[in-house]
């Protein structure tokens, strides 16, 4: 990246994670539709935007971590089918509104925009990109717009895992393999679960060739000896990785449900959606096989304002106050750089990460509004210049040693949401079954045949079962007994493959049954719990 | 912090959990209580104890095991001013407690929690610079410890407790850090570049002070600004409306118009083709807005030779 004028820099950094949903031994299974929404409204809007931008020749920096069990899932031949199912039927449900609405033009005009959308996402899916949307990620990054950067193999929660450092490394190695197979390169960087990280984390990050990571603010605030830029400049841990930490004002601006953008009256009401809405004969055969109202993804309805009595959804509107929201945004970077330049010896960097599905899912205008935001920091100011972590310590190469402190970006800045009272019960069988796993690897090293493909699969029920998502399910009240159920079922698995290669009765039936349904990382290999 | 049913709080300060089975112990401070190298006593692992059920498919009957048969406490860090302990206790130790206490110390005894500051020290079980007994009772599986200064190591052995007061250790845990609740004291500066280490000391520039990061910081935790509430997309729970506060009502209302021609006919509703069903039937759903509608509903034979049409006019008025 070449250095010019600028005073400072942003990276915007985009965290696009699902948990491993994909259940073929059932026909239509509703937290698979997690995945699809999430590909209809966020992760194809974002990648036509930012190949949009890139085609009109807007040189961009994002970077977007990637998870594995999203990769996995969006590489997955049975979830493609089944999207492209899913769409059709989406197209369907959308032909029947632009009629039933035909009426009532402010709503005949959102069934219609929903139906263009609908059509356009099968057609970037299908035609575009034939159904291969990591391929079409890796297009842009190659173009030079995105850095990806991994993240824990199953996103487990790294400062909880504490009692197996093997466990630990696991999650950063089979992460770091698993992306140089996938992008045929090295990740530069590395999305910790919910930004956990316990001190000595990093030394697992470095052996990896990891350059850097992110913390929440308070991660680097708190480092000790106290950093001199606080967060608008990164840290070395001992190890030599990079600690970025998060901005907390650029946060507040988007996520805060109070005063952040998203909750502007103009913008798209998330909670009014026809399947709850409209008549439960005409919608069931759109919502939920068990004939429970969800979700459709078609939604009318503009936040309006603290009220039950919701206005119709104004397009034109909503696109005009993401400009606008876009312009603020750059406009209080350009402020808060001006003034960081002016008192540090070098120059700034503020990090703004974002759970990618806010974009779009939560928040429809988001795509959006990044595109105006792009489109306005290259042509409207000067100030500074979007960047990577990654880019910056190619300038930078010479930072302040400091051991950041431990921390999460969760709800009070610890551990407290995936350890308390729902969900505290599962440490003591994750801990248990991660000795288990460190404890086979070393007693069959280099095995073959069948006991392989078991110790194989022995690793994919420990990581699956190690998945943050399911305390933080626990925690927040939500879908809990999927939740629970996944985690007892890896764990009761992982149990079953542990006594089958202990007592070497390995049921080779049933092992082939459970490859086939948690199938993620089919090159793992299980020797990587050996070592510490 | 919620009580749970197997789950209590305890503190090392002045604590909100239960407070009569607090004190605080400076290690020498208490002489009478003889902590006894855990190593003697550690309980190997027992043969796996839990049932499974037949068949292979996980079901619901199939639970985790209660425990796995060895004696073992493990601590957690969950912020800087708790910790949380859960811990098992294998079945087969009545010998060697037996052998420590005798048979009726055994039977008087208690079950506890002894947790040691170790700050910076290597810890043999005697040298802590305080340690704290916490009553666990007969059932209890874990605990939530509030520690009252952050930045600190912890250990905790799991033990009983004597008529006599003396202490026998059972398991001693693993050791954990919490975190700084503040910006460091340390302001000495070091400076790294990738391959080569170096120092220098520049002149201190305006980073915000401890205080100030400190009430922004936890400002932030109030907002709720984390990353939480995208993290999982689309449960039906979370996509509900949330339940307004005043009562309310919704009343919309939607046309079916429906009829039946000539199965190869074409059919038409205010000039726009509507598909017929293989038995010449039809079906159209539209939402009626108040105001009125004029209907034509027109059908023409496939040779075009014959039509026929009907005009229904529908008015709606909400007040």
């Amino acid at each position: 990246m070449n250095m010019g004028n600028e005073r400072g820099y942003l990276a915007i950094v985009l965290h696009a994670h699902l948990p491993y949903v994909r259940h073929p031994e059932h026909s239509d299974f509703f937290e698979e539709t997690w995945l699809y929404e999430a590909i209809t409204e966020t992760y194809i809007p974002l990648i036509k935007t930012f190949k949009r931008l890139a085609d009109e020749g807007i040189r961009f920096r994002i970077t977007m971590s990637l998870t594995p069990p999203l990769a996995c899932m969006l590489q997955d031949g049975l979830l493609k089918e089944r999207y492209l199912r899913h769409i059709e039927r989406l197209i369907e449900l959308a032909e029947r509104e632009t009629e039933r609405t035909r009426w009532l033009p402010e709503f005949h005009r959102n069934a219609q925009m929903y139906l263009e959308k609908f059509h356009e996402a099968r057609r970037i899916f299908r035609d575009e990109y034939q159904c291969d949307l990591v391929a079409a990620l890796a297009e842009l990054q190659d173009r030079g717009c995105l850095e990806i950067i991994t993240s824990c193999a199953t996103h487990g929660y790294l400062p909880l895992m504490e009692t197996s450092r093997e466990a630990v490394r696991a999650q950063v190695k089979i992460a770091v393999d698993y992306h140089r197979r996938t992008f045929h390169r090295n990740s530069q960087g590395f999305w910790l679960a919910e930004c956990g990280f316990n001190p000595g984390d990093d030394e697992y990050l470095k052996q990896e060739g990891i350059r850097y990571f992110i913390l929440d603010a308070h991660g680097v605030l708190f480092a000790s000896p106290q950093p001199k830029y606080g967060v608008f400049a990164p840290v070395y841990c001992k190890s030599g990785v990079a600690a970025f930490g998060r901005d907390m004002e650029s946060s507040k601006q988007v996520w805060s449900a109070r005063e952040g953008y998203p909750g502007d009256y103009d913008y798209r009401e998330f909670y009014r959606d026809i399947g709850y809405d409209l008549d439960y004969d005409y919608i069931k055969p759109y919502i939920h096989p068990g004939g429970t109202r969800v979700s459709t993804g078609i939604k009318y309805y503009r936040i309006t304002g603290k009220t039950h009595d919701k206005q119709p959804y104004d397009r034109e509107r909503a696109l005009r106050k993401a400009a606008i929201h876009a312009g603020n945004f750059m406009f209080n970077r350009e402020k808060q750089i001006e003034y960081l330049a002016s008192v540090m010896d070098r120059k700034p960097i503020v990090v703004a990460p974002y759970d990618a599905e806010l974009f779009g899912h939560w928040w429809f205008e988001g795509p959006r509004w990044l595109d105006y935001l792009i489109r306005k920091v290259t042509y409207d100011q000067n100030v500074f210049k979007l960047i990577t972590p990654g880019d910056y310590l190619n300038t930078y190469q010479r930072n302040q040693v400091s051991t950041p402190s431990l921390s999460s970006w969760g709800y009070k800045g610890y551990n407290e949401v995936w350890l308390e009272g729902s969900n505290d019960w599962i440490y003591r069988h994750l801990h248990k079954a991660a000795e288990r796993m460190s404890e086979l690897a070393k007693a069959y090293p280099s095995s073959d045949g069948l006991r392989r493909r078991a110790l194989n699969q022995a690793a994919r029920e420990l990581l699956l079962a190690q998945s943050s998502d399911w305390a933080f399910i626990m925690k927040t009240g939500t879908v809990v007994p999927y939740a629970v159920r996944r985690t007892k079922e890896h764990l009761w698995r992982f149990t079953k493959l542990y006594e089958d290669i202990r007592r070497e009765s390995i049921d080779e039936g049933w092992l082939s049954d459970i490859e086939y349904r948690n199938n993620i990382f089919p090159e793992i290999d299980y020797n990587v719990y050996a070592k510490a | 912090m919620r009580n749970l049913e197997n789950a209590t709080e305890n503190s090392l300060s002045q604590g909100t959990g239960p407070s009569e089975a607090v004190e605080i112990h400076v290690s020498e401070a208490i002489p009478e209580i003889q902590v006894i190298e855990p190593r003697e006593l550690h309980v190997g692992e027992s043969p796996i104890q839990y049932q499974r059920a037949p068949g292979h498919a996980w079901d619901s009957q199939n639970e985790l095991p209660g425990g796995y048969g060895s004696t073992r406490v493990v601590l957690m860090v969950r912020d800087p001013y708790w910790i949380h302990a859960y811990w098992e206790i294998a079945e087969d130790i009545s010998d060697m407690v037996t052998m420590a206490l005798g048979p009726e110390g055994w039977l008087a005894s208690r079950k506890a929690l002894r947790v040691h500051d170790v700050t910076d020290i290597e810890f043999d079980g005697n040298n802590s610079h305080r340690s704290v007994n916490i009553d666990i009772g007969e059932h209890a599986t874990n605990w939530y410890i509030n520690v009252d200064r952050p930045n600190r190591s912890y250990c905790a052995e799991l033990g009983l407790i004597g008529h006599d007061g003396r202490f026998v250790c059972l398991s001693r845990s693993n050791t954990v850090r919490t975190p700084r609740a503040g910006v460091s004291e340390v302001i000495d500066e070091e400076w790294m570049t990738i391959s080569a280490i170096e120092r220098y000391y520049p002149k201190p520039t305006a980073i915000p002070s401890s205080p100030e990061i400190v009430s922004a910081i936890s400002e932030r935790m109030h907002l709720d600004i984390g990353s939480e509430f995208v993290s999982e997309i689309s449960s039906p729970q979370m996509a509900q409306q949330p339940r307004p506060r005043e009562f309310w009502l919704n009343a919309l209302v939607e046309v079916i118009i429906h009829g039946a021609t000539e199965p190869d006919a074409c059919l038409t509703i205010q000039g726009r083709p509507v598909k017929l069903r293989p038995d010449g039937t039809f079906q159209a759903r539209y939402a009626l807005p108040d105001g009125e509608q004029v209907i034509d509903i027109q059908a023409i034979s496939k040779d075009a030779s014959m039509s026929r049409s009907i005009t229904t006019r529908l008015s709606r008025n909400t007040w």
